[in-house]
């Protein structure tokens, strides 16, 4: 029987628990919109979205998520 | 027709998506005014709260994003802040807005400048929000600003055109669109920003908290356009006296 291993990251500094090898563009699809109108930054810098696929989050990593609100 | 950058819109109203009661009620009025640009915010995903999806009612209208900065209070987090609009919303457009005095929420002129000559230099089409200061708003052209957005007065405030005389300097020196933002708290408010020159006004709190969104938009839309024709037609020069409109004397002395 094969048990499915997971992992806390840190997103917007709540725990968040994911696969182990979950990739940015996998925890985009968890959240609203699958990650339309989203923005990743991962210790302060950006991910742009074409790097998602490839980039592998790590236990514990803080993980910055924002999206677009009504604002003048 | 309102030219910005490489871009022309119809309509030169604005319109700022906050402090609606709803994403709906919202759409309804960006739909009602015919604004074609309309301003967003970003903030850190609310992981605990569904928010109301205001991108999807946007994105079906076809309107121009304009993601701000609202909430930076630097240079260095102004520049953040537009990476992360840019990445999420996929435009290069953006309104600048630094103001870290949560009091009087006016901007910092110097952030602003600092902010704006980065982002230009990274291929952003900076729309600065700031002072009606003819000079920094000469400053923010320089360095490549696409636009220049002074304040009529405080956000929110519904004040009107407190900046008026300077205002109008700026329209005098301008290179660029004067698009006056902040404070506009009447329709009549945008009329007399038209008729003085501007090329747009940006409007958000006087018509999402009046008592009918949808018909304050309505209402502003006509202002806009009647500000606009008005500056066309050539507004007549004030008198300091009366100038007779009907021959009254002539009537008197045949009797």
């Amino acid at each position: 029987m094969c048990c499915e291993s997971k992992m806390n990251i840190i997103l917007n500094h709540q725990p968040y628990e994911v696969e182990d090898d979950c990739t940015l563009y996998q925890l985009a699809q968890l959240l609203p919109r699958s990650g339309q109108g989203l923005a990743f930054a991962i210790d302060g810098e950006i991910v742009v979205r074409s790097c998602w696929p490839e980039y592998q989050l790590c236990a514990g990593q803080q993980v910055s998520v924002f999206s677009a609100i009504a604002g003048g | 027709m309102l030219q910005i950058s490489e871009q022309s819109f119809s309509s030169r109203l604005l319109l700022g998506t906050g402090k609606f009661a709803s994403a709906q009620q919202m759409s309804d009025a960006v739909q009602a005014c015919g604004s074609e640009l309309v301003t967003l915010a970003l903030k850190r995903l609310d992981l605990q709260q569904a928010q109301d999806d205001i991108l999807a009612p946007l994105q079906q209208l076809g309107v121009k994003l304009l993601p701000n900065t609202a909430g930076a209070r630097s240079a260095k987090e102004a520049i953040f802040a537009a990476r992360v609009a840019r990445e999420a919303l996929g435009t290069n457009w953006l309104k600048l807005e630094i103001h870290p005095d949560p009091q009087y929420l006016l901007p910092d002129p110097i952030e602003t400048l600092a902010a704006a000559r980065q982002l230009v230099e990274e291929g952003f089409i900076v729309l600065p929000y700031c002072h009606a200061d003819p000079v920094l708003c000469k400053r923010l052209e320089e360095v490549g600003c696409s636009a220049v957005m002074p304040l009529a007065s405080p956000i929110g405030s519904n004040q009107g055109l407190k900046s008026r005389e300077f205002l109008e300097i700026i329209i005098e020196q301008s290179q660029v669109p004067v698009i006056v933002d902040a404070g506009i708290g009447r329709p009549s408010d945008a009329v007399l920003a038209l008729e003085m020159g501007a090329d747009a006004v940006l409007v958000n709190t006087a018509i999402a908290t009046a008592a009918d969104p949808v018909a304050m938009a309505r209402a502003f839309a006509k202002a806009v356009s009647a500000g606009e024709l008005a500056h066309q037609a050539g507004i007549a020069g004030t008198q300091p006296l009366a100038q007779a409109t009907s021959p009254m004397t002539e009537f008197l002395e045949a009797l």
